[in-house]
């Protein structure tokens, strides 16, 4: 009972001597792909049926090898004091994450069926798609020094619920009048426990880790940050399917034709299924490094300016352990290209306007992004990343929305 | 901060605003295999009489084979007689010599002579004087009645022996034997001397007489003889009367009667096998059945075969009682004779040495002792016969010369009853006769007709109906083994193929030792004669012009709800060079016609290099809408057939395949 009362002691201690605190409620919705619009999804939303005209106008809109949508929602809401030259935080966010890549062969597959693409080959391989829903509790801690400030943060994760499949090769061949099926695939799957569906199921637990450096060098600000460098451990009622294999189907083989009885069909189709079993495994969260930096100048519209470079770690599954190579896959199967951005601040009468140009990211493109602050002590920043595609209508293909409400007391 | 606070509840608003996600759906077009299944000819010709064969360049022939005759000639040898019946009446029967004994002493004598026993006092030595008449009139009683009660006899002989021991001669004696109930006399004897120590015998014949158990034999009259000299008197020394009574022929008679042997039969019997001549026959199976009919008590026979062994051991039957009939109802005693070999060639050691066709018996019959008195009169009879029933498991010797007419023999064939119409050329079709004879005698066989028929043609076997193919006999190694022969004989078939028949007609005649008897012995196995088929042997170098086929199949489809299929693929790779015009009917349960699945569509011929080999499959797809399958039954086939290039011979081997799957294309409504 002491231990625990030392333990409450502790950071009331601390907050007492506070003499700045900050209260941030941060609302993100984005979402971006690299081939599917706006008008895709209407019509998906508004119709109901697809049809194979939406899926010939998705595959005409797709200009590269793999199709990427990625969605993130989140809400969080975070803690920050400070202490003389040391700030603490604290913060709980709700994190739901969706990442997939998959080739135009599997679009038409899924959509259209193999019928279409008989004496040709389909290829799916390097497809994967990622779900994840989780809470994040995390705690930071920095500290000034003369020029630099270095801060940390550990989050303990608590796992919902997880999806992922994971191709890294398949291909079907369809014979003409699909007299027999060339099949490969080699694919991992996991799943976590089923029988419980409810948002805050708890069917895994993980941690993660945050570090940053700031440096001021001259006039400038120099930010390094990797942050939600973290994975969960979910557990052992998860279902796990790992499968590697070779077949053509022509069929199943009778002896005599001449007397047909359909109960051969019983066992027409694919039987030979993969087995799956129960057990835990270990899922990344998508971490982020980020290197900014803050400047300032005399153009107006750029007083104050920050470039930098973002890159996401993401790799698909507890493969490898950690080397040199597990870091570079990390960052090849974020799905994310390597964004670089710069952004101003540009103030004006009724509120400050922060422009961002940036390229790369999940849909590979330029993206113009724009938020509205209002406030000093107490802000609200409303933005998105992708300003043109929200005025775009149809041809969009990606969507952001952020709010952030800070207030300082 | 009202403002911020307002526009960050409408903003909330707007995330809060749960809108309601309705989940697509859409339909995706499978098209996925379902069944395959390769022909070849094996699958083509499924027909549990035809075999397939190939050589080494794997060339197809179809082998045919059928029997053609089939030969018994078991009646030829079997044993089915009757032998040996015999009767015996009571003459035969005999009766065992009777003996009876007297014995008067020479005490008796003196004692009934008042005071001579003081004159002639036992153990004196005195001269007996003469004494006259010392017997008259004495009657001595002969009890038989251990022997007979009566006896009316048609023969017998009385003896009479007296011996005298008397110390002196006796004469003048004068015996009379009489029946004790009626007083016959039965016999008398004199006898003028005796002399001392001496016996004297006589004997007379009492055929017709009848004999009662109780006789007298009365002493007339005896004289003594004076002595010569003094002798030794002896009370115990005796004058013995022996009656005998022999060669005992009985009319009837009521007796004790002992065991005795009524009859005795030994003699050959010889089967009418008519031109058969056999010397020996294993028995399979079969009986020999003795039928017997006594009136006489305690009646038993003995009957062996010695020509009838087993593991080198005759038959004997042992003693078989015969109950005294009380009817004329035969009592049979039945033997099993299988496994027994029977020896033909008459008793052993005979003369004029073995003959055939012919058995040794002995017959014996007999009375066994009754041991009470039994009547027996001169109706009683023994009858008896022996009945024959043997199956031959072979026979050696001489099988005789025989004619044996076969057929006309119609045999069924199906082997082309899924041809419907049109031709073939067999460039070659080699049809054999192939006899295996497992019969050790000469034959001769001569096809008196071959052909074969459809409806409308009959098509004759290009062979000489007149000749006689002489088929070898067959032989037998040292462990009894047969060594069988075979015959072939070789004619060409195709012009009796090409017709598709349904039937051949054959008939035959065989000649049994057309030649006469070998000096080699024949021999006969009832159950190995001859084997006689006919081989087809057919390879498949064909030029077939517009032969259709037909071919019924049985179809069970049951509703598929889970898919909406909407088309079928059937998907044909030939591998042989036959263009196949293909039509497929579909038929419901009671056998009628509901649709066309598919109506001509042509499968072009694989192609063929300048050996008309297959070098190269042709593949084609025959696209057909899906519909309800559910009443189909039964789907006929009907595919006409050319020979790709036409006009020429092909050949069809072993690894001409027809590959065909199944596929479908199937639309699946999903929904996320």
């Amino acid at each position: 009972m002491k231990k625990i009362i030392l333990l409450l002691f502790v950071p009331l201690s601390i907050f007492s001597q506070a003499t700045d605190n900050e209260i941030f409620w941060n609302s993100n919705f984005h979402f971006e792909s690299n081939s599917i619009n706006r008008n895709i999804i209407s019509n998906l939303s508004d119709d109901n049926t697809i049809t194979n005209q939406m899926i010939d106008n998705w595959l005409n809109s797709s200009t590269s090898e793999y199709n990427i949508i990625h969605s993130e929602i989140l809400n969080g809401l975070d803690y920050k004091f400070f202490v003389k030259k040391m700030h603490f935080g604290l913060s709980i966010s709700d994190n739901n994450i969706l990442n997939t890549k998959f080739t135009d062969d599997l679009i038409k597959l899924a959509f259209k069926g193999n019928y279409f693409y008989q004496d040709q080959q389909l290829d799916f391989g390097g497809s994967n798609f990622r779900a994840s829903r989780f809470q994040q509790y995390k705690f930071i801690f920095g500290k000034k020094f003369n020029n630099y400030i270095i801060s940390s943060g550990i989050s303990y994760l608590s796992g919902n619920h997880h999806l992922s499949y994971i191709i890294n090769e398949g291909t079907l061949f369809t014979a003409p009048y699909g007299s027999h099926l060339d099949i490969l695939y080699n694919m991992n799957a996991f799943v976590t426990d089923t029988s419980d569906f409810t948002l805050f199921a708890n069917n895994g637990n993980g941690f993660a880790f945050d570090f940053s450096a700031e440096f001021k060098i001259q006039k400038s600000n120099i930010l390094f940050s990797i942050s939600d460098l973290g994975f969960i451990n979910w557990n052992k009622s998860s279902v796990i399917l790992d499968a590697d294999s070779t077949f053509n189907f022509s069929g199943i083989l009778i002896d005599d034709i001449f007397n047909f009885n359909d109960s051969i069909l019983e066992n027409t189709f694919i039987t030979d299924l993969p087995n799956t079993k129960n057990n835990t495994f270990k899922s990344y969260i998508p971490a982020t490094v980020n290197l900014t930096v803050n400047s300032t100048s005399k153009y107006k519209y750029f007083k104050n300016y920050s470039f930098g470079i973002i890159a996401k770690w993401y790799p698909y599954m507890d493969d490898t352990p950690l080397s040199f190579l597990k870091i570079n896959q990390g960052f090849k199967q974020s799905n994310f290209k390597n964004l670089y951005f710069i952004n101003s601040i540009i103030k004006t009468k009724y509120c400050d306007l922060i422009p961002k140009l940036s390229h790369g990211g999940y849909s590979k493109d330029t993206n113009l992004g724009l938020a509205l602050a209002k406030g000093k002590k107490n802000k609200l920043i409303l933005g998105t990343y992708n300003l043109l595609d929200l005025i775009n209508n149809n041809d969009a293909n990606s969507l952001s929305i952020y709010i952030n409400l800070t207030k300082h007391f | 901060m009202k403002k911020i606070i307002y526009i960050f509840i409408g903003i909330s608003a707007l995330f809060s605003c749960k809108h309601e996600l309705e989940l697509p759906s859409w339909n995706i077009d499978l098209v996925i295999p379902v069944v395959n299944s390769k022909l070849s000819i094996n699958n083509l010709i499924a027909d549990s009489t035809t075999n397939i064969n190939q050589n080494e360049s794997g060339m197809i022939s179809l082998i045919f084979q059928e029997e053609l005759i089939n030969i018994h000639l078991d009646t030829l040898i079997k044993i089915d007689a009757i032998a040996d019946e015999q009767t015996h009446t009571l003459d035969s029967a005999s009766f065992a010599d009777v003996i009876i004994s007297d014995t008067a002493t020479l005490g008796e004598s003196i004692n009934e002579i008042p005071l001579l026993s003081l004159v002639l006092p036992n153990g004196s030595s005195n001269i007996i004087p003469a004494i006259p008449s010392i017997a008259s009139n004495d009657t001595i009683s002969i009890n038989a009645s251990e022997y007979f009660e009566t006896m009316n006899l048609y023969q017998g002989t009385l003896k009479l022996d007296i011996k005298n021991e008397y110390p002196t001669d006796i004469s003048n004696i004068s015996l009379t034997l009489i029946n004790a109930t009626n007083q016959n006399i039965i016999a008398t004897f004199l006898f003028p001397l005796i002399p001392t120590g001496t016996t004297v015998s006589d004997s007379v014949s009492i055929a017709g007489q009848i004999l009662d158990e109780n006789l007298f034999a009365i002493l007339d009259n005896m004289d003594v003889n004076a002595s010569n000299g003094a002798v030794l008197i002896d009370y115990s020394d005796a004058i013995i009367t022996t009656i005998t009574i022999s060669d005992i022929g009985i009319t009837e008679a009521t007796a004790i009667f002992p065991e005795q042997q009524l009859t005795e039969t030994l003699k050959e019997h010889t089967f009418d096998l008519g031109g058969v001549q056999l010397n020996e026959v294993g028995i399979k199976s079969g009986t020999v059945t003795v039928n017997v009919l006594s009136t006489l008590p305690n009646g038993k026979m003995i009957y062996n075969i010695p020509s009838l062994k087993k593991n080198g051991v005759s038959f004997s039957s042992g003693d078989i009682i015969i109950p005294q009939a009380t009817g004329t109802e035969l009592t049979t005693f039945e033997f099993n004779f299988e496994g027994y070999k029977l020896d033909l060639t008459g008793e052993e050691n005979r003369d004029g040495g073995d003959t055939i066709n012919t058995i040794y018996t002995e017959s014996y019959t007999f009375i066994d002792y009754t041991g009470t008195l039994e009547t027996i009169n001169a109706t009683d009879s023994f009858y008896s016969y022996i009945e024959f029933d043997l199956t031959p498991e072979y026979a050696t010797g001489f099988l005789g010369t025989d004619t044996i007419s076969f057929g006309p023999e119609i045999i069924e064939s199906d082997i082309f009853n899924f041809i419907q119409s049109g031709s073939i050329d067999f460039e070659q079709a080699d049809m054999s006769i192939n006899i295996k004879n497992f019969i050790g005698a000469d034959m001769g066989l001569q096809i008196t007709n071959l052909s074969s028929t459809n409806e409308n043609t009959e098509v004759n076997a290009s062979i000489d109906n007149n000749f006689i193919y002489e088929i070898n006999r067959a032989s037998q190694n040292i462990d009894n083994q047969i060594n069988s022969t075979l015959t072939q004989i070789n004619f060409e078939g195709d012009k009796l193929l090409e017709i598709f028949p349904n039937k051949f007609i054959t008939s035959a005649t065989f000649y049994l030792n057309p030649y006469g008897q070998n000096i080699i012995e024949d021999f006969l196995y009832p159950e190995f004669t001859l084997d006689a088929n006919i081989n087809i042997e057919v390879p498949l170098r064909v030029n077939a012009n517009n032969l259709t086929l037909v071919d019924t199949s049985e179809i069970e489809i049951n509703e598929i709800s889970n898919y909406d299929i909407q088309k079928v693929f059937f998907n044909i790779e030939n591998g042989f060079p036959l263009d196949i015009k293909l039509k497929i009917l579909l038929l419901d349960e009671n056998d009628i016609i509901i649709d066309t699945l598919v109506q001509d569509i042509n499968i072009d011929a694989a192609q063929v290099d300048i050996n008309n080999i297959v070098v190269n499959n042709q593949i084609t797809t025959v696209e057909v809408d899906y519909q309800d399958f559910t009443n189909i039954k039964k789907a006929i086939l009907i595919s006409s057939l050319n020979t790709m290039p036409n006009n020429e011979y092909i050949s069809l081997y072993s690894n001409y395949e027809i590959d065909i799957s199944i596929s479908a294309k199937i639309n699946k409504l999903l929904s996320n």
